[in-house]
């Protein structure tokens, strides 16, 4: 369907340019892609984080590996750990990736409860099997306020993440 | 010039085929562990003159291979700490090494050493949200020990495993 408004694009813009006699002979390219597309495949999960008294922050990286500053996990139950995942079919076109600058999670408990997420990153990997697709691994930074109310804190809306066509 | 300008719409073109994905984020947090002293070690009042053991079990009671002699009735009283936990999560408890005992009248150098430090907490995740558990102990009391008021501190740790 895309690829059809662009040829009547092409189509008028020739009468607009046309001589009040005589002939020329233009070539004209237009190269349809198709749209690029993404799919998540994987929520962020930061697992299990011991608060402390003090303020503090865990970042997860791409590759799922949890780094603490100021509070604590557990060894023996880490709980589910796991880096957000997306598929992006970009056709081997270069594409730019966009995430949040940061996202609010609040307790399921008490949802004036909150907990920012910020400093989102992303690794983007060869999608195996298949050259026209990328997999994104995105991780981010938890930040703990000092005391911060235990719970499971999650945000239904989801954060977006966007990606286009350079 | 047209090819350009075409090239140019063509490009253009590909930005607005921008897409979105939205993915769920998640956390649990869990409070941090508390402990807090419930009770001190009480080891009584114990003749000098053959000095020997005072081994207290985590019962606050007198275990029968004590050596020590006793002066007077005592009420005796193991040490015990109470921690605040998470349910499920298991801990480890950090009893320290041996605790010195001062002469309080002294001028430092009396010392007794109570040693053997045991505990009986379960570890294990707290269903209630808190343990307290006992700590048992061995007093050894010198032959000829200087009489005295004799104190010290012991420092105990709790972590999640």
């Amino acid at each position: 369907m895309k690829s059809t408004i662009l040829l009547l694009f092409l189509a008028v813009s020739f009468q607009g340019f046309s001589q009040a006699s005589g002939t020329s002979t233009i070539t004209a390219r237009v190269r349809v892609v198709e749209p690029i597309k993404i799919t998540k495949s994987v929520d962020l999960d930061f697992g299990n984080v011991i608060g402390s008294f003090t303020t503090g922050t865990l970042t997860l990286d791409p590759d799922g590996i949890r780094t603490v500053n100021g509070v604590y996990i557990s060894n023996a139950v880490p709980g589910d750990v796991t880096a957000a995942e997306a598929i992006v079919t970009h056709n081997n076109n270069n594409y730019s990736i966009g995430l949040p600058e940061s996202f609010t999670l609040f307790n399921s408990e008490n949802p004036d409860q909150f907990l920012l997420i910020n400093q989102f990153t992303v690794q983007p990997l060869p999608f195996a099997g298949d050259e026209g697709s990328d997999i994104l691994k995105i991780g981010a930074t938890l930040n703990l306020e000092a005391n911060q109310l235990p719970g499971y804190y999650t945000n239904s809306a989801g954060f977006n993440v966007t990606v286009s066509y350079n | 010039m047209k090819k350009i300008t075409f090239i140019l719409f063509a490009l253009i073109a590909g930005t607005t085929f921008a897409q979105t994905a939205d993915a769920l984020a998640g956390a649990d947090i869990v409070s941090p562990l508390t402990i807090n002293q419930a009770a001190d070690f009480n080891f009584g009042k114990v003749s000098n003159v053959a000095g020997g053991t005072v081994i207290i079990k985590t019962d606050n009671t007198l275990d029968a291979l004590s050596t020590a002699v006793f002066i007077g009735s005592n009420t005796l009283s193991a040490a015990a700490f109470t921690v605040t936990a998470t349910d499920t999560y298991a801990y480890t408890v950090n009893l320290g090494g041996d605790i010195t005992l001062t002469n309080q009248a002294g001028a430092g150098a009396e010392t007794m050493i109570v040693s053997a430090l045991s505990h009986d907490s379960t570890e294990e995740g707290v269903p209630a949200g808190t343990e307290t558990f006992g700590v048992s102990g061995t007093l050894t009391v010198g032959i000829g020990q200087v009489p005295g008021y004799y104190e010290g501190t012991m420092t105990v740790g709790v972590s999640y495993n």
